[in-house]
């Protein structure tokens, strides 16, 4: 999703801490459900929430009156292609040999007519970009998700996804630079323009969402299930959203894309229609 | 050089029977998905052209607009049932209705909030097939001024003689999915009195406008 980005940008700022937290999580790790440590992962999102409504939005907003948008447009590009080789190197460690040569294209294309990368002259070329990281490279090696998590500073992730948080550091380009003083406001920069980039998503979020934890976390896992999958739908989950659950108790935390029983036929009605039976048999021809 | 000319023959035989194949197959094809593809195409075209009134109409300009064509081409009471799980059968007709006449106010009000105004956006529809239980999928795009923000695949079934869409995946994320996940939990947690009070207060928010964050 358009938060991709965002979440990679957050990373670079919440790494230290969250590296941190992982020793704890793993020992609290437990199996059964996709959020088993559901209590500690709202308390952190509500952290998140606050800081992001303190700090981050009012400096986003700041920050989008005063960059135009072609500016703001390049330094997407350019912070997009400094982290491309984490993309490129889990290609080939997922051993998809043609994408990994792709990419390294893109990134050669991009890094040089692309001036440093604040054109995205490849994708015109054919060149598109692909999102790969560390935690899609174990769900390929047959590693289980494991428990979802919400880290500070970072945002949703699962316990597999987070080897990301390291591999990201050391396949930026701006970790070679050797320059602090240019690779730490770049970051903040990287920062500021994600959470920029991200304001319609968020806005999503708020406008969508009656219980924006669980709305984020499933929309989370069901992106990362999509993207596991190389970017097809997710069909056969999708089709037994359409069987009604039957009368079992329901469950005390419903995993997304939970396979429900058969469905019942009940008929009800929406004010100004006539009345409806749900899912009658499929009309002739 | 004559073992790679019988080859190059053999190839091509099969090259002509698998055209003709998909020739015979395609209008066949087609015409089981174009029912459900016109349903698809009308309701995104209604939704542009919203958008591009988005401004003058507001906020009730574009809900009122957009009700008629949610409930003639959402199955809305379809799509109720299935966002609260187990939680359904568990409740009273009284209820269900109650349920469905809220929960309908939010999906046209979600979609008048979200599609407030036009900025070159346009949707470009892939493709479209038959899948399990004679539903149809129809896969379309979301650009803005030709570049791709979004994949939309929308899931139609036939409906007392009529195709209806039951779901919408973007970009891999079940709408249905997120709802049956969020409406369970504020229903296992605070009941479905609860619930209803708070789609109804988010109806309310969304006519005001979301503040800006």
């Amino acid at each position: 999703m358009a938060d991709d980005h965002y979440l990679q940008a957050r990373r670079s700022i919440g790494r230290a801490f969250a590296l941190g937290c992982l020793l704890f999580l793993a020992g609290c790790a437990t199996t059964g459900g996709p959020d088993p440590l559901q209590a500690m992962n709202r308390r952190f999102y509500a952290f998140n929430s606050g800081t992001d409504r303190l700090i981050m939005s009012p400096v986003a907003r700041m920050y989008k009156t005063v960059a135009p948008k072609p500016l703001r447009a390049s330094l997407t590009n350019f912070f997009h292609n400094v982290a491309y080789p984490d993309v490129i190197v889990n290609d080939f460690l997922q051993g998809r040999i043609g994408q990994g040569a792709g990419d390294i294209g893109r990134f050669v294309v991009n890094s040089t007519l692309g001036l440093l990368g604040l054109f995205d002259v490849a994708t015109p070329l054919g060149l598109k970009a692909h999102v790969e990281d560390a935690g899609l490279t174990l769900g390929r090696w047959g590693v289980g998700r494991g428990p979802y998590l919400v880290l500070p500073f970072v945002g949703p992730d699962t316990l597999r996804n987070t080897p990301s948080l390291v591999m990201g550091i050391f396949t930026n380009v701006l970790y070679y630079v050797g320059n602090s003083a240019l690779t730490i406001p770049l970051t903040v920069f990287d920062v500021i323009n994600a959470r920029a980039n991200a304001s319609s998503s968020l806005r999503y979020v708020r406008e969508n969402a009656v219980d924006r934890y669980v709305f984020t976390r499933d929309a989370y896992l069901q992106h990362r299930n999509y993207l596991q999958d190389g970017g097809h739908l997710p069909l056969k989950a999708v089709e037994q959203m359409l069987l009604p659950p039957g009368p079992a108790p329901a469950p005390r935390d419903p995993p997304p894309l939970a396979d429900p029983a058969p469905r019942p036929s009940p008929v009800i009605t929406v004010p100004g229609r006539a009345p409806v039976a749900i899912r009658p048999p499929a009309p002739p021809g | 050089m004559g073992q790679h000319e019988t080859g190059r023959r053999w190839m091509g035989s099969w090259a002509v029977a698998l055209l003709w194949m998909a020739m015979a197959v395609a209008p066949a094809w087609a015409a089981r998905t174009e029912p459900a593809v016109a349903v698809v195409r009308q309701f995104q075209n209604t939704l542009l052209s919203v958008m591009k009134a988005g401004k003058s109409l507001g906020f009730q300009g574009r809900y009122r607009r957009l009700m008629p064509a949610v409930r003639a081409s959402h199955d809305l009471p379809y799509i109720a049932q299935l966002t609260l799980g187990p939680y359904w059968n568990k409740l009273s007709l009284a209820q269900h209705r109650a349920f469905v006449t809220e929960f309908a106010r939010l999906t046209v009000a979600t979609y008048a909030a979200q599609f407030r105004r036009y900025s070159g956006q346009a949707f470009r529809r892939t493709a479209s097939r038959a899948v399990a239980q004679g539903d149809v999928l129809v896969a379309t795009e979301l650009t803005t001024h030709g570049h791709k923000d979004a994949t939309i695949d929308y899931l139609l079934a036939p409906t007392a003689g009529r195709w209806e869409i039951v779901n919408i995946v973007a970009n891999g994320v079940s709408d249905l999915a997120l709802k049956r996940a969020q409406y369970t939990a504020i229903i296992q947690k605070k009941g479905f009195s609860a619930l209803l009070s708070i789609l109804r207060a988010k109806v309310t928010e969304l006519s005001r406008g979301a503040p800006k964050r």
